[in-house]
């Protein structure tokens, strides 16, 4: 069981992508907003973070940025679920830098994939 | 180039833009549908058939607008603007938008201001652009954080230029310099109104082009402690002197 926090602004697929975690014995929080994201991340300890990098007024990247920078987030596990092309948006040595287990590009990503990527990542990280 | 030439090209870059858009938002309604799909095997839930139908009309009606944004704009000085009661269509805006509320908690508010004739539009352009404004606008609200119970409030006022329909909400970040920089945008960036929403906005731009085509447009507008968008448009002549 392991503990996820899935940044997500669209409030439907928030609820749908969390039904699906838990679903797989995953406990989830969500938050729609970097604000909410940071006083989340404050409040609670999280194993795994899903990130939206469209959010609005912020860029997710920025949020990526924030977590690094704190030793306290630094061992929390990153997927990028984004709905744009990870060409668009990261070079491999950014990934690298910001510590990014994986980038999903939303639109080709079925719940299966995602959750399956969340156990490998996280079998990884206790292996 | 002469000056014909390049507002031809103009054109047709406006639209290949407009595409690009649409293509773009129409993303969104498709993972929803295709997501909900698959949560509805692997929970055994059929329930959701429901949301997965919902989610396929809401981008059906998105490319509608954006078909009849094209069919208008191909008109041209030829489409058929007629007299129209600013008041029962947005009126009938509210309650579609009413019928959202399954997925969005709404106030949906109501206020005309004053009393008027009809104005000059084209009445299923006029209502295509309205919804398409607030259901972006219900989008954008719902991606904020919940301080109080948020309202999309629909409105029609006087204005010296003539009579203004606005639709507002509590969300913030929307200014003009904001929205001038996102007409350019639309189309190339992700995130062309990145203050607002974390979509690419696409109805406002199709909602933009259906307004252009009855000699209106868009503008960032204010009311109370709400901002949103409105667009003017002509009193009907017509019945005035009736």
């Amino acid at each position: 069981m392991n503990r996820i926090l899935l940044v997500e602004p669209d409030q439907y697929l928030a609820e749908v992508y969390s039904s699906a975690l838990q679903h797989n014995g995953h406990i989830v929080s969500v938050a729609r907003t970097v604000s909410q994201s940071v006083n989340l991340l404050d409040a609670e300890q999280f194993d795994l973070m899903i990130l939206e990098l469209k959010i609005a007024q912020h860029n997710g990247i920025e949020l990526l940025y924030e977590m690094r920078s704190y030793v306290d987030w630094n061992k929390i596990r990153i997927i990028i679920h984004s709905s744009v092309p990870e060409q668009k948006m990261m070079t491999s040595k950014t990934m690298a830098q910001l510590d990014v287990d994986k980038y999903l590009f939303k639109p080709r990503t079925t719940l299966s994939e995602l959750c399956q990527s969340v156990e490998q990542i996280m079998s990884r990280q206790y292996s | 180039m002469t000056a014909q030439t390049y507002h031809k090209q103009q054109i047709e870059d406006d639209k290949s833009r407009l595409f690009i858009a649409l293509a773009e938002q129409m993303k969104a309604p498709l993972i929803k549908a295709s997501r909900t799909a698959e949560l509805a095997r692997m929970m055994q839930d059929n329930t959701r058939l429901n949301e997965i139908e919902y989610i396929a009309d809401m981008g059906l009606d998105l490319i509608d607008s954006y078909i009849l944004s094209l069919k208008l704009q191909a008109a041209g000085e030829d489409v058929q603007l007629q007299s129209v009661s600013l008041s029962a269509t947005l009126n009938d805006v509210a309650h579609s938008l009413q019928k959202l509320q399954s997925a969005n908690s709404f106030d949906i508010e109501l206020h005309i201001v004053g009393k008027y004739g009809p104005i000059m539009a084209h009445p299923a352009g006029l209502h295509a652009a309205l919804m398409n404004i607030g259901k972006v606008l219900m989008t954008a609200q719902s991606e904020r954080e919940i301080t109080s119970r948020p309202v999309i409030k629909l409105t029609a006022r006087r204005t010296p230029r003539g009579i203004a329909a606005g639709i507002f909400s509590t969300v913030d970040g929307l200014d003009a310099a904001t929205f001038a920089k996102s007409r350019k945008l639309y189309g190339t960036a992700a995130q062309p109104l990145s203050q607002l929403t974390s979509e690419n906005g696409a109805g406002i731009f199709i909602a933009d082009s259906l307004l252009q085509t009855m000699s209106s447009s868009l503008r960032v507008s204010h009311y109370k402690k709400l901002s949103g968008l409105a667009a003017t448009f002509m009193p009907s002549q017509q019945l005035t002197l009736v």
